[in-house]
């Protein structure tokens, strides 16, 4: 229990730092948000002076911290200054398009690699070395050039899917399966890694002296070693797909936080770009919990440990 | 129980591919094996003892070839097997236990998942459930034991679970491959109770071990391996009292307590180190379990060996952190050639380390694997004559001096911990805390090592406190003894005294435990 309260300390104490950063960022950021956002070549002094009370841009700096970490507190994120909107209701607009790309990747990716891991784990040494290549290659193919052939291919010649955009489920293929490519190599390392380790282990000979066949030596006993570098991959991968996959996103000109970002970025819309910090911030530190506690389902051993300790490593 | 072999084997061999050539492991090996008898296959390590074994049930691995003149179990051609008939023996005919349950079951299932496996993988109608097997190698309390992991089982208690699985396919033949190796002496000998037990009901055991003394007490018929071929076999009492291969006597020899131990050195009392009254107790979960040292007290004069015996969780590495100065005791001293060691700062304490150095069981992993040995003892002398004072040492702990241009990986086990040696030497200390220091060699580099060890002390004047959970060993090297248990010191003397005419109850039970070596082995020249 008091683990539990220290983590949930830990998270806020990450969210409140992400949210300083993002704070000290945005005023010491070189030009002026209020120029930036009005775009006239010579706005009046009096408008811009107007705006700036308007946004408490006057006030001393520590006191506009506190104002700004008491609407945080709130929930409340301020309001774009492009969009004219208050910034919670515009990532809330595009939070739905964002996971569903993220988590259709990673399921994706995580269906393909399993199978294809313990298929070459530590055996079918051609397959095997015919796997690894295409994986180094899916891994070092930049995912916008994956994304373009996909669509000209399967877009463009064969008109199988939408060209931009587009709803529901026929829309959200090619962008996942573009992100699932390079997850599925990484991911099929780490796996095959683990298990072919885990198969070097003497439980292993044990289970085969029972007369286990293979497949279930592998299914069993090795998959479940593997699943824990993994499982750190995958709060990791998941936490950044949820921040937005700015590259997949403008590729095949979808909406998401990603998008909204790199806007943001280039508009200096800096209420936006702080929302998102703090969020991705929340995100990885939400993830890191369901993390630490999948790990201690996994191998319960690390129980009432603070963090995982990697197999084989002595006490 | 029949006259007829359970199990036949003529002609055994298996070879491994390495890179472009082939390593003959096993080389023409024959033996049988009855029912409600136990053959122990006794070799050192690289014997091909173990692979022996693998190859009864298919499994030496991949890269190998495995031939055979007869390889026949009641009726069944082994050598002719498919993949699939092979799993119908696995388990079912053949059933394995190997050593170190901590490994040996997979330590994220439960002990009853791990027994269901067998069960499952050959189901037959009159089967035990996990419960009932766990039972049968006397479990306490099976129900609840079934539902724990490796981890969570006292060392005996996962032993006997991992022979729980190596019976539930209702196997004829049972392989034990070390099984008692990991084990405490007083566990070693409630387990091997178990083995015999199950060899009694009609069993017939292959045991392998490079334990002599163990297999003396154990095995019916004894199978002596070197270099992958059988050197010499027969029933026990005849290989042991009256061995014809000059290896088999090489091995008896190595015995510990075999040769007569040279009398201490005659050398003024001074005191080397002292400890006076010091607790460390650690924190644990559970407080019902202590862990630490508590309230021990004794003094270690220059030159003198001082053993310290008990079985895991006994303190002993504490107490070797707190000699080190490692860590500080909650309460009493530990004085280092008259200085307050445990009470200095470590600023104040860096310049005195050089004073006491540690030698652990396997160096391996304390040596930075890139370096070569001319760094490794380099790193703790001072640049001037660094070269030659690296020659010396190795001189010293008599390795060529060649081997100093070699990493630690390239170096047998025995060369290894000669390294450590005189690494722990290189800044010319007084005391030497050993731990476990031969617990990881075979019998007959143990037997140099420790030899090694005594002539240091006789010519350096250099202390040793010996920790092992080996009586056999302690027994052979030290001067006095400090029989340490929950963290306290149950009983102290001259070793002699101790071994002989043990004071207390649990150095009784620990002497008891140790499996007893045959008295005829003294008989051997």
């Amino acid at each position: 229990m008091r683990g539990v309260a220290r983590r949930v300390a830990l998270t806020l104490f990450v969210v409140w730092g992400a949210a300083t950063a993002a704070f000290l960022a945005l005023h010491l950021m070189p030009g002026d948000p209020v120029l930036t956002m009005l775009g006239d070549a010579l706005p009046p002094a009096d408008r811009v002076a107007r705006i700036r009370a308007e946004l408490g841009l006057d006030q001393p700096l520590a006191e506009q911290y506190l104002a700004y970490l008491g609407r945080l507190v709130r929930g409340d994120l301020g309001r774009s200054y492009q969009l004219e909107a208050p910034v919670a209701s515009v990532l809330g607009e595009q939070v739905g398009a964002t996971a569903a790309l993220a988590l259709s990747g990673f399921g994706l990716a995580l269906v393909v690699s399993v199978p294809l891991a313990l298929a070459t784990a530590g055996r079918r040494p051609a397959l095997r070395r015919f796997v690894t290549t295409l994986e180094l290659v899916a891994i070092s193919t930049p995912s916008f050039w994956i994304g373009v052939l996909l669509l000209s291919l399967l877009s463009f010649r064969l008109r199988w899917f939408p060209v931009a955009g587009g709803d529901g489920v026929p829309g959200l293929v090619l962008p996942a399966v573009t992100l699932a490519i390079g997850l599925t190599g990484v991911f099929s390392q780490v796996l095959r890694d683990g298990v072919e380790r885990a198969l070097r282990e003497p439980f292993v000979l044990s289970a085969r002296a029972r007369g286990s066949s293979e497949a279930a030596v592998r299914r069993a006993h090795a998959l479940r070693h593997a699943a824990i570098p993994l499982l750190t991959l995958s709060g990791w991968t998941i936490g950044t797909l949820l921040s937005g996959a700015v590259v997949v996103e403008t590729v095949f000109t979808r909406q998401g936080l990603g998008r909204v970002l790199a806007t943001a970025i280039a508009a200096r819309d800096m209420p936006v770009v702080t929302g998102i910090v703090v969020l991705a911030a929340a995100v990885f530190a939400v993830l890191n919990l369901v993390v630490d506690l999948l790990y201690q389902v996994a191998d319960p051993r690390l129980a009432g440990r603070a963090s995982p300790r990697p197999e084989g490593v002595p006490r | 129980m029949g006259t007829e072999p359970l199990l036949a084997v003529e002609g055994l061999r298996v070879e491994f591919r390495v890179g472009r050539g082939v390593v003959e492991a096993v080389r023409g090996v024959g033996f049988t094996l009855t029912a409600g008898r136990c053959l122990a296959i006794v070799g050192e390590s690289g014997s091909g003892k173990s692979v022996t074994a693998r190859a009864l049930l298919g499994l030496v691995g991949p890269g190998s070839r495995v031939s055979a003149d007869r390889m026949e179990l009641a009726g069944t051609d082994l050598r002719s097997l498919t993949e699939r008939r092979w799993r119908g023996v696995r388990g079912a005919r053949i059933g394995l236990v190997s050593q170190d349950a901590l490994v040996s079951l997979d330590p994220l299932r439960t002990v009853g998942a791990e027994i269901t496996e067998v069960l499952r993988n050959h189901p037959r109608p009159d089967a035990p459930t996990p419960v009932d097997l766990l039972a049968r190698v006397h479990v306490p309390e099976p129900a609840e034991r079934a539902r724990q992991r490796p981890h969570e089982l006292s060392g005996g208690l996962r032993q006997r679970a991992l022979i729980a699985t190596g019976l539930a396919g209702g196997p004829a033949v049972l392989i034990a491959d070390e099984p008692t190796t990991a084990l405490d002496v007083t566990v070693q000998a409630k387990v091997l109770a178990l083995l015999a037990e199950e060899r009694d009901r009609g069993m017939a055991v292959l045991l392998i071990s490079h334990d002599l003394p163990l297999v003396a007490s154990f095995a019916d018929d004894v199978a002596v391996m070197r270099h992958g071929r059988i050197v010499e076999s027969g029933p026990v009492g005849q290989v042991l009292t009256a061995p014809r291969h000059e290896y088999t006597k090489t091995l008896l020899a190595a015995m510990p307590g075999a040769a007569p131990k040279p009398p201490p050195p005659h050398r003024e009392h001074v005191e080397a180190l002292r400890v006076d009254q010091v607790t460390l107790a650690h924190p644990g979960a559970d407080p019902a379990i202590r862990r630490g040292v508590f309230d021990v007290s004794f003094a270690l004069a220059a030159g003198e060996v001082l053993g310290v015996v008990g079985e895991s969780g006994a303190g002993k590495s504490t107490l070797a952190e707190l000699l080190l100065g490692l860590r500080s005791p909650h309460q009493g001293v530990v004085t280092l050639g008259g200085q307050p060691w445990s009470r200095l700062s470590a600023r104040d304490r860096r310049p005195l380390r050089r004073r006491v150095q540690l030698i652990q069981q396997d160096p391996l992993g304390s040596f930075d694997p890139r370096h070569r040995v001319e760094r490794i003892i380099g790193d703790a002398l001072p640049g001037p004559g660094r070269a030659a004072r690296v020659g010396e040492l190795l001189e010293l702990v008599g390795l060529p001096d060649d081997v100093r241009s070699r990493h630690p990986r390239q170096l047998s086990g025995g060369q290894r911990q000669r390294v450590a040696i005189a690494r722990a030497l290189a800044p010319g200390p007084e005391v030497l805390v050993c731990d476990e220091p031969v617990s990881a060699l075979d019998a007959s580099v143990r037997a140099r090592v420790l030899r090694l060890l005594l002539d240091l002390r006789r010519g350096l004047g250099v202390a040793l406190v010996f920790i092992s959970h080996d009586l056999g060993v302690v027994r052979e090297v030290s001067d006095r003894v400090l029989v340490l248990r929950g963290g306290q010191v149950v009983e102290e003397g001259e070793t002699e005294r101790v071994f002989a005419e043990p004071a207390h109850e649990y150095t009784r039970e620990l002497l008891a435990a140790v499996p007893a070596r045959p008295a005829v082995v003294s008989r051997v020249d």
